[in-house]
């Protein structure tokens, strides 16, 4: 397949082009960003690099303006096609970004996706860019500590805009008697937490996901008398999941991540009594986490649940890692207008 | 691509890798440690002649250095011209990180020229990145946004430092060292003599063309008036010599017999003459040559060594983009546009007025970092990495 321009508008006023060359992930990198994008009133175009997920794109968005370019030639004659193009974003490094990074007239600005924790390696490549926006400030300690000269690099904290009605949503606490539970094992521990929640502790429902769904029907003999008050969910229903509130988590340190920071609620950890809790390195750090290896700990951690003493600590990670005050005041959008 | 794929896909590219792919006993991991210089290149073939602009220096330098490629064509015939160097080769960035994790002493990367597949390998912080280029030209290909990747960028002289200042954007990480052209540095000694006096006194042309170009706003070759304009000079020369650039006629097939058209024009000029083979080396060329006609590109900087007249050929309204440096090609080249400019241009030099003679000397130190080239530079900073 050849140069594909029938999606480019006749005398486009595109601004910006955000450039899509993973071999695999072009179809969520462009879901994470469309909808950000498509909520300012600005013209934007979509490069893709890959012909396979450029036929699959042109069909799932068939008014927005997605291009496929082949060859650098092929990318010189989209860029000169688009006379007001100011910037081009791009969601991953990659080997044919320099395609772009050729055009000196072009405000180049790395923006990763929603996986940039695993795709992103903080390397000296990272410096052909003109700016990079990054949720926090820890991105920013990241790119600092990799590498002696970050020279040039502009690093901007724009927050994260995906998630930004979540932080509006939980701003305020309100008892929902109802607790979320992820672990990435079925280790014994799971079963006594939950009785302890549905008969004494008694005021709680459960929202319950397994890795293995599978087991479902085990687990629900196992709390006969109950099952109206459990709720169970295959892991790929994660995000529908945590749409609806919760008192708080229980996760294991294969489950924990940054991304529950955004709900403002407590953070509970089960560590095997094998692993030493002052060594554990998680995503993250431990004094925002109540962590616990037994019964007798999650009950005293539960006991005091209301008083939440490590909140002050869980607000300064939500701002490190998800740049919760940027995102509040729209630091992104405001960027965008400013190009 | 997934081996049952391109069997099904490509089933001659399936077969050809398998014969070609490097065996498995020649990677002797335990041998590579000692190194500490890495040159590089994400080319395909055409990568051999960035490399060996090189490799005779990385050897004079006396370090351990080694050599990796991308392409297997190119390993191969890298194996096959510098049988006593190591050369690598790694398909995928997964390969590539098994070798570089038994390189435990290897300080510094080259980069001759700037792939998309040099990423690759930047991305190994603890290491150096240098780029060294393959020549030095105006064009803008040679100073964009991608450099910055780079820790240090070894430039000839201080003209490529100066497109980087006036390119408009910030390159604050990236350190430019000059460090001459060693490749030019015999040539340069050769240049003491003045050009009028070399060869007994024999006036030998050297003709450069560029290609057409991938597309006609980057057309910039001379090749379709060079025969009128030699219908119209020959006689002021002792001999001619003609370099074409392989990929003339590429996208224009009317230019593909341009090599036929000359010899035989030539031949029946009854002047000695030769049209110089793909794979020659052009500084044999310019070492027997005191006057040039080039096209824009970085050949115009390999025959400003010699200090002798250059004509270059600009092309009307085409627009050209390039970097700009204190020093244009108006300043120490003959510019022409068309056969009549080039004629009386030629005849005002050959008759005793060589005008650009200073501003030609200032070229040779400002782009060429003659001092440098002179003083083995570019040695001296790599046995500094190894220090």
């Amino acid at each position: 397949m050849a140069l594909n321009l029938s999606k480019l508008k006749t005398n486009n006023q595109n601004i910006c082009m955000l450039h899509l060359a993973s071999e695999k992930l072009n179809k969520y990198h462009l879901a994470y960003w469309i909808e950000i994008f498509d909520k300012y009133p600005l013209q934007i175009s979509y490069l893709v690099r890959d012909k396979k997920s450029f036929k699959e794109l042109i069909r799932l968005y068939p008014t927005h303006q997605i291009l496929f370019a082949s060859t650098p030639v092929d990318v010189e004659t989209i860029v000169n096609a688009q006379v007001l193009l100011k910037a081009v974003f791009f969601s991953l490094n990659t080997v044919k970004d320099i395609h772009l990074l050729r055009f000196n007239h072009l405000k180049h600005i790395f923006i990763g996706t929603k996986e940039s924790k695993q795709l992103l390696q903080y390397t000296k490549a990272y410096r052909a860019y003109d700016e990079i926006w990054v949720s926090g400030q820890h991105m920013i300690d990241k790119y600092k500590s990799s590498f002696e000269n970050v020279g040039h690099m502009n690093l901007k904290i724009i927050g994260k805009p995906q998630i930004k009605e979540i932080f509006l949503e939980n701003e305020t606490y309100e008892n929902r008697h109802r607790v979320f539970i992820y672990l990435s094992k079925l280790p014994s521990i799971l079963f006594q937490l939950m009785h302890l929640l549905l008969s004494s502790l008694n005021r709680y429902s459960i929202c319950l996901i397994v890795e293995q769904y599978s087991i479902i029907n085990n687990l629900k003999m196992m709390i006969k008398g109950y099952s109206s008050k459990v709720d169970s969910y295959p892991k790929n229903k994660i995000s529908d999941v945590l749409s609806s509130s919760f008192d708080y988590f229980i996760t294991d340190i294969d489950t924990i991540s940054i991304a529950y920071l955004a709900y403002n609620k407590p953070l509970l950890v089960y560590v095997d009594k094998n692993i030493d809790k002052t060594t554990l390195k998680l995503d993250i750090p431990n004094d925002a986490l109540y962590l616990f290896s037994n019964q007798e700990e999650f009950l005293e951690i539960v006991k005091n649940i209301d008083k939440d003493i490590l909140k002050s600590k869980r607000d300064y990670y939500t701002q490190y890692f998800l740049g919760k005050i940027e995102t509040l005041e729209d630091r992104f959008a405001q960027e965008l207008i400013g190009l | 691509m997934n081996k049952w794929i391109q069997f099904k896909e490509q089933p001659l590219r399936f077969l050809k890798d398998i014969m070609l792919k490097p065996k498995r006993v020649e990677m002797n991991y335990s041998s590579l440690s000692p190194y500490t210089h890495l040159l590089y290149t994400g080319e395909n073939i055409t990568g051999f002649n960035h490399l060996n602009l090189w490799i005779p220096h990385f050897i004079e330098a006396n370090i351990d250095f080694l050599v990796f490629v991308r392409n297997l064509k190119l390993f191969h015939f890298l194996k096959k011209e510098y049988p006593h160097i190591t050369v690598l080769f790694a398909k995928s960035q997964t390969e590539l990180d098994v070798y570089l994790q038994q390189l435990p002493f290897l300080k510094a990367c080259f980069y001759p020229s700037n792939t998309g597949k040099n990423l690759h390998l930047l991305h190994f912080n603890h290491l150096k990145h240098i780029f060294i280029g393959h020549g030095d030209s105006d064009k803008t290909a040679s100073v964009h946004k991608y450099f910055r990747v780079y820790d240090e960028n070894w430039t000839a002289g201080e003209a490529h430092i100066d497109r980087f200042r006036n390119a408009g954007f910030n390159f604050l990480g990236l350190e430019n060292i000059r460090v001459g052209r060693p490749n030019l540095k015999e040539i340069l000694e050769l240049s003491e003599v003045a050009w009028q006096e070399r060869f007994e006194g024999k006036i030998n042309l050297l003709y450069l063309s560029t290609w057409e170009g991938v597309v006609f706003e980057h057309d910039y070759t001379s090749v379709s008036m060079i025969n009128t304009a030699f219908n119209n000079i020959y006689t002021t020369f002792d001999e001619i010599n003609i370099k074409l650039h392989p990929w003339i006629g590429r996208r224009e097939s009317n230019l593909l017999n341009t090599s036929k058209v000359l010899e035989k024009s030539l031949k029946e000029k009854n002047i000695k003459f030769s049209i110089a083979s793909k794979d020659t080396n052009i500084n044999i060329l310019i070492k027997k040559s005191n006057i040039f006609i080039c096209d824009i590109s970085a050949v115009v900087t390999d025959c400003l060594a010699a200090n002798a007249p250059i004509f270059v050929y600009i092309p009307k309204n085409k627009g050209i983009k390039l970097s700009k440096s204190k020093m244009g090609y108006e300043d120490y080249t003959y510019v022409f546009s068309t056969v009549d400019e080039l004629v009386t241009k030629i005849d005002t030099v050959l008759g005793g007025n060589d005008y650009l003679r200073e501003k030609r000397e200032e070229a040779m130190q400002y782009i060429l970092g003659k001092e440098e080239t002179l003083q083995n530079q570019f040695t001296k900073q790599l046995i500094n990495i190894k220090n």
